[in-house]
């Protein structure tokens, strides 16, 4: 069995539960969402489609102006090729700033995520500190975000009441209010020490510099405002060209992801604490990341990187509400996941695009319209011919018979005699009947 | 009088001879002459979805060659209809076949406005299949089913999620197909429902096959068997 | 060749095509009481409340920290204070959003990007005029500075999708509108 029907079928059933229902909501808000805020959401979706890919097609020129902007509002730009190249830049970056033992703060941050940069800062004696709530449990608990958006989308308050009973962070209690107000107690003497904060980027204005960042706790916003030194850092692709292209993907990022008409706090970023400003970072660094990007931009996923990472494919995909992001065993799930972690690091990962049941029902949320399944089939085409995906039987039988309408008539014949050998399909099921009379036949002899 | 071809899927062929022969009685219902190619086999789809395109398409190109020509090609089934139709363009085997799924023939080409009324009143809920959104069904089978009478539609939720069948996925992800299958079941039962109506045999078999052996009490039947009793 | 080249130079070069026209709702032509009207109902929707400065006077007692050249006036219960010990917190908000019922709050010389999020309560002050109907409009308004667009209260809904407000922003938004 494969990993990924293997953690189906081990997954425990709260776990379950917890993950689907989540999942059912979020997409049904994201519809009633969407539908209250566009006129025409198809538009909407064709249009973010029509500048993403405009930005993946025109990236060079834009990541230049980005730079450029970046440097003339006092954002310094450096650029990682890869994971380590990243972690050392912003390892640097924090060695300049502080000791180690000093508190570092976390804005829930994919790319970082992708990095595993907490274990390199953790390792040089930073005192690392995820201050999102669902990250800041996943952390506690040496655990892993099972979602891109909602990262203990696995988990169910008992779980967490425990967790922060263990840790001394709270009493037990079931109250998700109460819960809650225990992580801000603890984090906020956390917001207090750090020295430097860390964040990711929702979208990079190439016009103005302008870093845009969007959530509803108020974290990021206290990780890139109250340390001295605030490090953001971005996947390369995470461009838009104008200010003016920023409504369209805000409402589109907040209806798609959370159902909201706009994230609670939508942070434009355009520099460093100005010398009269009363507060702010002395320091704001942006690093540019590639770490297969550029790799993708070339190959014939490149539609994948005008992603949002809004996760509204991971909602409602029937296949990740059975298995969780967990299943995936990366750290992008969901059909965003099964095509991004290959595209970022080699068909070696292709038979994770197996994981799907090529219903579309990603393509047709997805608000910058990738065609996910497609992309699925491309990536299973490729794994098969590079022997990284190997089907226990091969198809060559499967073509003889196919191609032969004497074999093919014969073998239907004594399809139904499957049913006498134990095998995968029964395993779940009763096996088919046939129902009533043969077609063949029937039509030959009305003839 | 308009000829068409059928294209009667692997699963028709091998298990569920009566949809065959109900979408011939419907389609001939409707004043069209059916032919069918007795050499034909299958779409070449299992070893697409699986990733092998070398098998696939050896299978393609022949199912290719056989459907050649104008008169449009009807199809019970939206699976089979859409790598007709997206499949073989993946996969480089051309020119178009003319290929239809039956309800999308019945409303777009052969322009059905009304139907006959069932004998006896039927409650069902519809699964879409998830080939339709491929095809850019929509609601195109419900639509037709609204005008056979004596037949109750009724509102089933998450129409978007799919059975969980998937082809090949259903047993190389069993668990994981049967687990997406059981809340299918699940919401076909709190729609009242006692009867199953879709147009991929694909899905009916998985789920009829997932409720047998979970006990529950459902009747699985295909759009073209639903019309086929009105007449 | 150091990061920035290399990852330069495997950047294709671009077509000369124009980039796609920024897509914008449509703004409608809404009275200035009309937007007031949506802003409202979406801003409490939130859970976000408009109050008076009368309203203020019941938390004389508090510590407060006060956006510098903001008059609270009230007579003496403007305590600068600590942020972090703060338990409200008044700013001027820039323009009011009605599509989404968001503030705009721009980072102007002097002013304090903590005093809207480190205590419990964050009062807004803006000026009855400023109100625009869309976030097009908002985001064309953006100066050169950094800037928040406030959209209710701090908020989760990370443990079971059960909303809770105020995690680490403020929990209360409150807003007093000030005729011009
Ligand atoms: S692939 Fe599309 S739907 Fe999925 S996370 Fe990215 S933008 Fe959202």
């Amino acid at each position: 069995m494969n990993p990924f029907d293997a953690f189906v079928r081990n997954l425990d059933p709260a776990t379950g539960k917890s993950v689907h229902d989540a999942s059912a909501t979020k997409t049904q808000q994201r519809i009633d969402t969407l539908s209250a805020v566009f006129p025409d959401p198809e538009s909407a979706r064709s249009a973010a489609a029509r500048t993403r890919q405009y930005v993946l097609d025109h990236l060079k020129p834009l990541v230049l102006s980005l730079e450029e902007q970046c440097h003339k509002n006092g954002i310094v730009v450096h650029w990682a090729r890869d994971a380590k190249e990243a972690r050392s830049v912003i390892l640097g970056l924090c060695r300049q700033s502080c000791r180690p033992g000093a508190v570092i703060v976390k804005a829930k941050s994919m790319a970082t995520e992708e990095i595993h940069l907490n274990h390199a800062l953790a390792d040089a004696g930073y005192d690392v500190v995820e201050t999102d709530l669902g990250e800041f449990v996943v952390q506690l608990d040496h655990d892993t975000p099972s979602h891109i958006v909602t990262p203990i989308i696995h988990k169910n308050r008992y779980q967490v009441a425990r967790l922060f009973e263990e840790n001394n962070i709270g009493t037990y209690t079931e109250k998700p209010e109460e819960l809650t107000s225990q992580a801000r107690r603890h984090l906020r003497t956390q917001f207090r020490r750090a020295e430097v904060g860390i964040s990711g980027v929702n979208f990079a204005v190439a016009e103005t510099g302008r870093l845009v960042l969007v959530e509803n706790e108020g974290n990021s916003r206290l990780s890139t405002t109250a340390p001295r030194v605030h490090i953001a850092v971005m996947g390369i692709e995470k461009v838009l060209p104008s200010e003016a292209d920023l409504p369209l993907f805000l409402r589109l990022l907040a209806g798609s992801a959370t159902g909201q008409r706009a994230t609670v706090y939508t942070h434009f970023i355009h520099g460093p604490r100005k010398p009269e400003a009363l507060d702010g970072p002395d320091e704001v660094h942006l690093v540019i990341l590639d770490n297969g990007r550029l790799d993708a931009l070339a190959g014939p996923y490149r539609d994948i990187l005008r992603c949002i990472r809004c996760g509204a494919c991971l909602n409602v995909c029937p296949v990740y509400r059975q298995g969780s992001g967990h299943a995936y065993g990366h750290v992008y799930s969901g059909p965003l996941g099964a095509v991004l972690a290959p595209a970022l690091e080699g068909v070696g990962l292709a038979a994770i695009a197996k994981a799907s049941s090529l219903c579309g029902a990603c393509e047709e949320v997805c608000p910058v319209k990738i065609p996910i399944p497609e992309l699925l089939l491309h990536l299973r085409d490729q794994g098969v011919r590079e022997k990284t995906i190997v089907d226990p039987i091969p198809w060559s039988g499967f073509v003889a018979v196919a191609t032969r309408a004497y074999l093919w008539r014969t073998s239907l014949q004594a399809v139904p005699m499957a049913k006498l050998v134990p095998n995968p399909w029964s395993r779940h099921r009763h096996m088919p009947r046939r129902d009533g009379r043969d077609f063949r036949r029937w039509f030959r002899e009305r003839a | 009088m308009m000829k068409v071809r059928l294209m009667l899927t692997c699963l028709c062929d091998a298990f569920y001879g009566e949809v065959g022969i109900a979408t011939v009685k419907v389609l001939e219902h409707v004043g069209c002459q059916v032919h069918f190619d007795a050499r034909q086999t299958c779409c070449g789809q299992p070893p697409f979805n699986a990733g092998d395109w070398k098998a696939a398409k050896q299978v393609a190109e022949r199912c290719r060659s056989l459907f050649e020509g104008n008169d449009p090609v009807v199809t019970p089934s939206a699976s089979c209809a859409a790598m007709v139709r997206e499949g073989f363009k993946m996969l480089g085997v051309e020119p178009e076949v003319p290929v239809f799924e039956l309800c999308q023939f019945l409303r777009n080409v052969a322009h059905v406005e009304r139907w006959q009324a069932l004998p006896n009143q039927r409650r069902v809920a519809f699964h879409r299949s998830c080939h339709g959104r491929m095809l850019g069904l929509g609601s195109t089978q419900e639509d037709l089913l609204r005008l056979v009478g004596n037949l109750e539609i009724l509102p089933l939720n998450e129409t978007e999620q799919c059975c969980g069948f998937g082809g090949a996925f259903s047993v190389t992800h069993g668990n994981t197909s049967k687990g997406i299958g059981q809340q299918k079941l699940s919401q076909i039962v709190a729609s009242g429902a006692t009867e199953v109506v879709g147009g991929d045999m694909g899905c009916l078999m998985h789920l009829q096959g997932l409720a047998e052996r979970l006990g529950v009490p459902l009747q699985f039947s295909h759009v073209a068997s639903v019309l086929g009793d009105a007449l | 060749m150091n990061a920035r080249e290399s990852m330069l130079s495997r950047l294709p070069k671009p077509s000369q095509d124009p980039p796609p026209e920024p897509f914008q709702l449509p703004s409608g032509d809404l009275s200035r009481v009309q937007l007031w009207s949506q802003f409202h109902t979406r801003f409490s929707d939130l859970g976000g409340t408009i109050v008076t400065w009368q309203t203020l006077a019941g938390l004389s007692d508090r510590n407060w920290i006060v956006e510098p050249g903001l008059d609270v006036g009230q007579g003496g219960m403007h305590v600068d204070c600590d942020v972090w010990n703060a338990s409200v917190g008044v700013t001027r908000a820039d323009l009011a959003v009605a599509e989404t019922g968001s503030l705009l709050l721009n980072q102007w010389p002097f002013s304090r990007r903590m005093a809207s999020l480190a205590p419990p309560i964050h009062v807004a002050v803006i000026n009855e005029s400023s109100i625009v109907p869309t976030l097009d409009a908002a985001i064309e308004r953006l100066e050169r500075t950094n800037a928040v667009l406030v959209t209710g209260p701090s908020r989760t809904a990370d443990i079971e999708g059960v909303l809770v407000r105020g995690v680490h922003g403020p929990g209360e938004l409150w807003l007093i509108v000030e005729r011009d």
